[in-house]
């Protein structure tokens, strides 16, 4: 496994739908200096800087090329990753790699998104598709299949999403960098606009500018830096075919989730086997509210069609037997190609108890993020209080 | 510098407009020739897994060989799920904003054990229903240039096997 | 099927087409505005290595520096290096044949790339010192200065 590794610094911006304050560069520096003044580090500290966003939002090729101007990597090594929505996950992982591989002691790793410069999000996610097949049968929509599919087979109802949307937006109330706090009820999640049926518009996330940032460093770094380093213990990368119509878990080749097989080789190699009482929390990559409770079976955290029984127990509220998205989740911000590293963040703050507000009430030593992306991919981290957990 | 309140934010305002030409390959381009000069509409199955995929590939991801025989489908099929969008949004294939109501399906086709993710012409929620039947209606022989929409839609079924 | 053989490449004609409306930040804001409204070229100067930057940034690349202190320039400037365009594209500001430079104005430590005009483009040089000539109807944008010409000897 190589050596190990931490977090020792974690930096976001607040989160919101438009930033015209702020170019692209100056809105990652703001997460730079956080997570410098986190982990209380100049950038002479640090041996290499990654970068990470989604092609076509900001409608420039060389996105990186903001790195050195704004982020101290002035003559220092680094790239940048695209790996489409699981991009900020991904960059965490490489980040991992650079230190686990011994080849350098402190990483800063960037993710960021200012989804406010192209005309939609939508148009712009359009171009992650194959052009000469899928992007031409643009009709429906991933999610509203899900949801579909979840209601027909496993027996939940719209309330459901609703209910699940309430509960993450009482999370993202208490979170100082959320976007979309809406103090909402169910009534008002039942009856918001439809956006392509069954999925409405308050079930999915919505389009923030924002940046992430994670500084990791190796155990002997780390110890050095703080008292209360977050052990980036280990984490299980799936991919699988991305063209349309070969990756639906449904039809006559069902494909295994993604979610599935990433937790089960996880949750094997770090002797997790009840994992809501082995973990104490998991962040998801959740692109609508539907997506949480399918993906909660996914991930093995619950067994099939009982997401939603759960969900009316409370059990995944933030002072529930196992909080899932305390810090509000993707529903309530969602900086796209920042995302799913601000899976990985929210879920160290949990283990380091610094989430403040929205601290989850159980004690945490272990936590779980999750990144989504492309067709179905998934990245699973785990984060741990302890590096022999 | 200036107080932030009232402060005039500039935008630069920009359309990037790129042509593009993409190479469909011998299997999909064989896939879309058939479909635009015969109407047909062929699959092709995975020796080893049984699966099938359309528009036909050299390879299967899944087992790692060559895929084999090309079947020939009839164009119906049954929908498995469905969705419809009220939402329009700005089509940067097309550059123009996309129409609403649009309904989507998966629909597993006869005759291959394969899936097809395209347009429903029904677009009324109350009308569609999961496993009902479809078929694919063609765009007339001029119109159709060689890609997947020359298939214009699938049409609810009436009353099959008595057309 | 026999032969899976196209009677030519297929190939699919597309287009990606994207509007975009791209930040310019409060300090690229203020640049502009001035630029639009006054004809001047402000600058910002880093505290720690003094480095002057045109445009103007919020950090220095350098140092990591926070910047605020603005510069005025006068706009007067020299030829470090140039080229002259002699084909057209779609994305060019101006028609070719044009040329291009990178300036060194008075009292700024980087270079601005921009047009030089008014100027016989078969003998420019290398040193020629340049001032700007502001275009008419303003927007706010880089291309309010129209380009840089020869100083009158």
């Amino acid at each position: 496994m190589g050596r190990r590794v931490a977090i020792v610094g974690i930096g976001q911006t607040h989160h919101r739908g438009r930033r015209p304050d702020v170019s692209v560069g100056e809105m990652i520096n703001e997460a730079v200096r956080a997570a410098l003044e986190d982990a209380q580090l100049t950038p002479k500290d640090i041996d290499a800087v990654l970068c990470s966003n989604m092609d076509f939002f900001e409608g420039y090729y060389l996105s990186d090329l903001v790195m050195a101007d704004y982020t101290g990597a002035f003559l220092k090594p680094g790239f940048k990753i695209n790996t489409g929505g699981t991009t900020g996950g991904a960059a965490a992982e490489v980040a991992w790699h650079h230190i686990a591989s011994g080849l350098f002691d402190t990483v800063m790793t960037i993710a960021y998104q200012k989804q406010d410069e192209p005309i939609s999000s939508q148009s712009a996610l359009m171009t992650i598709s194959d052009p000469i097949y899928d992007r031409m049968t643009r009709s429906g929509n991933v999610f509203a299949y899900m949801a579909e599919q979840y209601m027909h087979e496993k027996g939940a109802t719209e309330e459901h999403a609703a209910i699940d949307r309430v509960k993450s937006d009482q999370n993202a109330l208490r979170n100082p960098h959320a976007h979309l706090k809406l103090n909402l009820t169910v009534e008002e999640v039942m009856n918001s606009r439809m956006l392509a049926y069954p999925l409405r518009l308050l079930h999915m996330c919505p389009q923030s500018c924002g940046a992430c940032v994670l500084i990791m460093a190796s155990e002997e770094r780390a110890r050095k830096i703080t008292n209360n380093p977050v052990w980036y213990k280990d984490q299980v990368t799936v991919f699988q075919e991305c063209w349309h119509s070969t990756s639906e878990p449904l039809g006559p080749n069902p494909v295994e989730s993604t979610k599935t097989v990433a937790a089960r080789k996880l949750f094997a190699r770090n002797g997790i086997t009840k994992p809501r009482r082995d973990i104490q929390c998991l962040e998801m990559y959740e692109p609508a509210s539907w997506c949480e409770l399918v993906w909660l079976e996914d991930f093995l955290i619950c067994d099939k069609a009982e997401a939603w029984k759960l969900l009316e127990k409370g059990v995944w509220h933030l002072e529930g037997e196992f909080p899932v998205n305390p810090s509000g989740g993707v529903v309530a911000t969602n900086p796209i190609g920042a995302t799913a590293m601000v899976r990985v963040a929210e879920a160290a703050l949990q283990v380091r108890g610094d989430a403040g507000e929205h601290q989850v009430t159980r004690q945490v030593r272990r936590a779980i993020a999750s990144s989504y992306g492309g067709f179905n991919w998934t990245i699973l981290h785990l984060l741990c209080g302890s590096p022999d957990d | 510098m200036d107080s932030d309140k009232g402060e005039e934010l500039l935008m630069v305002r920009a359309t990037y407009d790129v042509p593009y030409h993409w190479s469909a390959g011998q299997y999909v381009g064989k896939f879309f020739e058939e479909l635009r000069d015969n109407g047909r509409i062929y699959a092709n199955l995975c020796p080893k897994c049984g699966r099938g995929l359309i528009p036909p590939r050299p390879w299967c991801a899944r087992c790692n060989v060559r895929m084999g025989e090309w079947v020939e489908l009839n164009g119906r099929g049954t929908v498995l799920v469905f969705s419809v969008a009220q939402q329009s949004f700005w089509d940067s294939g097309r550059g123009e904003m996309t129409p609403v109501p649009a309904a989507g399906a998966i629909i597993q086709l006869d005759g291959a054990p394969v899936l097809l993710r395209h347009a429903l012409q029904e677009t009324d929620p109350e009308k569609l229903r999961m496993g009902m039947r479809v078929e694919a209606v063609l765009k007339p022989r001029e119109q159709r240039i060689g890609t997947l929409n020359d298939i214009l839609h699938f049409r609810t079924i009436e009353d099959e096997g008595h057309g | 099927m026999d032969k899976i053989e196209t009677k030519e490449p297929m190939i699919v004609h597309g287009k990606i087409i994207l509007p975009y409306t791209h930040s310019a930040g409060r300090v690229g804001s203020r640049f502009l505005r001035e630029l639009r409204d006054s004809k001047r070229i402000l600058a910002i100067r880093c505290p720690a290595c003094n480095r002057v930057y045109v445009p103007p940034r919020s950090t220095c690349a350098r140092c990591f520096g926070q910047l605020e202190e603005w510069v005025e320039l006068d706009g007067r400037g020299t030829l470090i290096t140039y080229t002259v365009v002699r084909y057209s594209l779609p994305v060019h500001p101006v028609k070719a044949p044009f040329a291009l430079g990178i300036i060194q104005l008075d009292g700024a430590d980087t270079g601005l790339i921009h047009m030089v005009g008014e100027a016989d483009l078969e003998n420019l040089s290398i040193g020629t010192r340049l001032e700007p000539v502001f275009k008419e109807v303003r927007e706010g944008s880089i291309l309010d200065i129209k380009y840089f010409r020869p100083l009158a000897p």
